[in-house]
């Protein structure tokens, strides 16, 4: 029979109030502890083959465009101002100028829509499926960020640009039925209507 | 290599961030998991590569003031992966057996057994944090702020302990004494749960 592991409630107790601590702008996690996990001795590591595969799958990360830039650099390969591209597509501004940056998920546009954005600006399905995830993996992971509590100087080293306050806001707000888009299922199925459109 | 060096690598989606920063970061992160929080090795990649994956993705919408904000940065962002990888990795063990502290240890003192008795945190607390990430029953946040009151040596010595750092590391990373270090380690749970007791009684 295999044995019981065996926790100890007061070390338990303290490992759960440093996870939750290690995510406060106010912690007693200190320089210390990250010195303490980098300089420490350890004796397992990632395979070589792990490492591989680690490392071939964040450089597809990296090297791949989002959204926002897609459009961006298709914009600036045509003669036409944002305006022009928002009055063609019958795109707000508004919405064109969060597309650029990054701060909408796609799917929040009716198809039909986005749909005269890109044939306007000529991006193939095949890039715009892969810059919809990539910028899907940014609004994410900067609403996960915006969960979390730098050091107590967090305002001053953040950048004005695009994550203010207001497009967190927009990304976290859950009162205006956006979350029900905001997901992989929904993105999936928004990705396939447009192939659609697209190859007809 | 410099911090800002490391930026610019990711601002240009230079091949060579991602080398660095799994030299740097990546590969200490990922036995720090496996070794002191007890995580399969796939579920420590997975804490890694969603670590790094965050950082190409984000560091370039921030700036840094210094090399402690841009490592401040880097491991809040991995102590939140290591976070919901912990609690996922209890959630599905079914082999545990929560054991009180005055059991566990035996050779406390009668003083700081009946300290213990006070310590009601049950497997069901536990269990509801792995579930829903919330710490709800009063003692356990009593002890964060309990913590805040003890020195920086016995806080330090009572979390790097709960982190299965041994008493040898402890010494050389606070630079004390090795041969005291038991005796303060066992001192500071004693501050702490009179602390707690105190709260208790109240």
């Amino acid at each position: 029979m295999e044995s019981l592991k065996t926790i100890n409630v007061l070390d338990e107790s303290l490992r759960l109030a440093w996870l939750e601590s290690s995510q406060e702008s106010d912690s007693f996690f200190s320089d210390l502890d990250l010195n303490i996990i980098l300089e420490s001795g350890y004796s397992s590591s990632m395979t070589l083959e792990k490492k591989r595969l680690l490392l071939e799958a964040l450089f597809s990360k990296l090297s791949s465009f989002s959204l926002g830039q897609l459009i961006t650099n298709s914009i600036q390969l045509t003669s036409l101002s944002d305006k022009e591209v928002a009055s063609q597509t019958n795109l707000p501004i508004s919405v064109l100028e969060e597309l650029k940056a990054d701060s909408i998920f796609p799917n929040n546009i009716p198809v039909i829509l986005f749909h005269n954005l890109l044939r306007l600006l000529g991006i193939p399905f095949k890039s715009v499926d892969q810059a919809a995830w990539k910028t899907f993996d940014i609004i994410k992971s900067r609403a996960f960020l915006s969960g979390i509590k730098f050091m107590n100087t967090e305002p001053a080293f953040r950048r004005k640009q695009n994550i203010s306050q207001e497009s967190l806001i927009k990304i976290n707000k859950s009162a205006d039925g956006r979350e029900l888009f905001e997901n992989e299922d929904s993105l999936k199925k928004y990705l396939n209507k447009l192939e659609n459109l697209m190859n007809n | 290599m410099d911090y800002l060096e490391i930026l610019d690598l990711v601002n240009r989606k230079d091949k060579k961030c991602l080398e660095i920063l799994y030299t740097t970061y990546g590969s200490k992160l990922f036995s720090y998991a496996v070794e002191k929080w007890s995580l399969s090795e796939d579920d420590a990649w997975a804490v890694v590569y969603q670590t790094l994956d965050t950082l190409i993705l984000k560091l370039s919408e921030y700036k840094f003031e210094s090399k402690n904000h841009f490592e401040n940065f880097i491991f809040k962002v991995f102590t939140n992966f290591l976070r919901q990888f912990y609690r996922s990795t209890r959630r599905q063990q079914s082999d545990i057996l929560f054991v009180s502290m005055d059991q566990y240890i035996p050779t406390y003192d009668e003083y700081t057994k009946n300290e213990l008795s006070v310590l009601e945190i049950e497997k069901k607390d536990f269990e509801e944090y792995y579930k829903s990430g919330k710490i709800k029953n009063p003692l356990l946040i009593e002890l964060q702020k309990g913590l805040e009151k003890l020195d920086d040596i016995e806080r330090s010595l009572l979390l790097l302990r709960a982190q299965n750092f041994s008493y040898a590391e402890i010494a050389e990373f606070l630079r004390i004494d090795n041969n005291q270090l038991k005796v303060r380690h066992h001192r500071a749970i004693k501050k702490l749960l009179k602390l707690l007791s105190n709260v208790k009684k109240q």
